[in-house]
């Protein structure tokens, strides 16, 4: 993610400014943090940082979720705000709205690339994601036909896998 | 192999050999895996991890020769000897410190492990001597597709494989080299490494210790995000970066030994002569001293001492390892005693 201020440099340094009506996210780089009086004293601790990311919910909508209890692990979003940790796979899903923006903050992406199981699963989101990792690969290399192509496959899967949901 | 062998031997990783083993230490690769149809570690009951634990385990002893020998649960294994583990680095701390059922596996010459029941039902390890990452990715690679077919992981359409904590999802991977960098540390220039890496997203941190003031100048870099990239891009930015640390440290080596010759000599000798005298060394000071020690052989200053010799001094001097060499529980004063004496014995042949 770019630092909202200069726009060229990644963001470090995330936080909530609660200082206005509306509570509003800041993301800077350092250089950016330091010459609005924000300057951090060492390096942040993984764990200061995900409980800087994993805040209250804002809107209404966002504080039902955070009370919904997972059917799985019987976990809620505001447990999992505590720990910093999930309670059972289930719970990405369960969570979907907050924990989409979340991975994006920590990842600065919010799209799985790498490699999946090879035979578990049932075999449709594995294909799907064996399809994106060649359609990069096909751009990267410029071979634009074919990710053409590609791309006409991943949404023929795409539309598979929703409509058996 | 009994766990008593481990006061003798030391690991692939500290064997010293490898590509440009005259700064990286060693490359390692983890994988954090879970099992789709349980819950997380810290949700599950003792009875479910207790499942976990043995299901993986008889499946790693029975179908796996590699994990044959080397197979331990933490219940059955004493506050020492979990700390054996901890200090050649196939288990966590928090691994050793837990009571809920957990163990670990790994192969003779440690240079694969797997921990059950960490934070994540599985962890997968490579760890190898000197800057071998593409090596180490094609053993871990292989080894997390012969578990998937054996075991259903936690794996999403969007978002990859799943994890307790979600700073390690997608991936799952942790990619690591850690680097001797006295030299750095000597000229003051470490900092600016601290700097560039940070730029680039990636985290350095001193191994023992705290922050840039690393007991042994021993750093490890490693990423910080496990989505978006592919296995490979992100092993390959740290194998790209690490050649200018490689080179930066060098090039810091050339030049004290340029500008300041005899003074370095003299310091790099005296830590020698320090760790064959001392009655008494903590262990804070013995990673000190053999650090420079471990410099003063890759600069040719003391050649004789080869670096295997070093890092197994280095790792049985470790407070676990001390008294699993002496034999039994030593208070820290008793250790420092111990610490002195053994390494006395190591280094009386060099001069
Ligand atoms: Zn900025
Ligand atoms: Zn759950």
């Amino acid at each position: 993610m770019l630092c909202q201020k200069c726009k060229k440099k990644q963001a470090t340094v995330h936080m909530t400014d609660i200082a206005g009506k509306d509570k509003k996210e800041v993301h800077l780089c350092e250089n950016c943090a330091q010459n609005q009086g924000l300057t951090l004293k060492g390096q942040v601790s993984l764990a200061d940082f995900l409980a800087g990311l994993i805040k209250a919910p804002v809107n209404q909508e966002m504080s039902r979720l955070a009370k919904l209890e997972c059917p799985e692990c019987g976990i809620n979003y505001i447990e999992f705000q505590s720990k910093g940790r999930f309670g059972c796979p289930k719970d990405y899903d369960v969570f979907e709205k907050l924990v989409d923006p979340l991975i994006e903050k920590i990842h600065g992406a919010n799209e799985h690339v790498g490699k999946a199981p090879e035979a578990h699963g049932d075999g449709a989101e594995a294909h799907l994601v064996a399809l994106k990792r060649h359609l990069k690969a096909a751009i990267e290399e410029e071979r634009y036909e074919e990710a053409a192509r590609i791309r006409d496959d991943i949404k023929k899967a795409e539309d598979k896998t929703s409509g058996t949901e | 192999m009994e766990l008593s062998d481990f006061s003798t031997t030391v690991g692939e990783w500290l064997k010293g050999e490898g590509p440009d083993s005259d700064i990286v230490v060693s490359s390692r690769i983890r994988l954090a895996r879970n099992l789709a149809d349980h819950r997380f570690h810290n949700r599950a009951a003792p009875a479910e991890l207790e499942a976990i634990e043995s299901e993986i385990g008889s499946f790693l002893r029975e179908n796996d020769g590699r994990f044959a020998k080397l197979y331990y649960r933490m219940a059955d294994l004493d506050e020492i000897e979990r700390h054996i583990l901890v200090e050649r680095h196939l288990i966590s701390r928090e691994h050793a410190a837990a009571e809920s059922p957990r163990a670990v596996a790994a192969s003779d010459d440690e240079r694969l492990s797997i921990m059950i029941n960490e934070e994540d039902h599985l962890r997968l390890q490579v760890l190898r001597s000197g800057m071998r990452l593409a090596e180490a990715w094609g053993e871990i690679d292989e080894l997390d597709n012969r578990l998937s077919r054996a075991f259903k992981f936690a794996f999403h359409a969007k978002w990859g494989y799943l994890t307790a904590c979600p700073t390690n999802v997608g991936t799952g991977i942790r990619v690591s080299v850690m680097l001797h960098l006295p030299a750095l540390v000597l000229t003051r220039e470490i900092e600016k490494v601290f700097r560039a890496m940070s730029k680039i997203n990636l985290a350095v941190r001193g191994l023992y210790g705290e922050g840039t003031q690393a007991y042994g100048d021993l750093y490890q870099i490693s990423n910080q995000t496990s989505l978006g990239k592919q296995e490979e891009k992100i092993i390959d930015n740290i194998e790209s970066v690490v050649p200018g640390v490689i080179a930066y440290e060098r090039k810091a080596r050339k030049h004290i030994l340029a500008t300041n010759h005899l003074q370095t000599e003299d310091r790099l000798h005296r830590a020698l002569g320090m760790l064959k005298t001392a009655r008494l060394l903590t262990s804070e000071e013995t990673m000190h001293l053999l650090s420079a020690v471990r410099l003063a052989a890759a600069m040719q200053v003391i050649p004789e001492i080869p670096s295997s010799t070093i890092n197994e001094i280095f790792l049985l001097t470790q407070p676990a390892h001390l008294q699993k060499v002496t034999g039994r529980a030593l208070a820290p004063e008793e250790r420092d005693i111990e610490r002195a004496s053994y390494v006395r014995k190591r280094l009386s042949t060099y001069v």
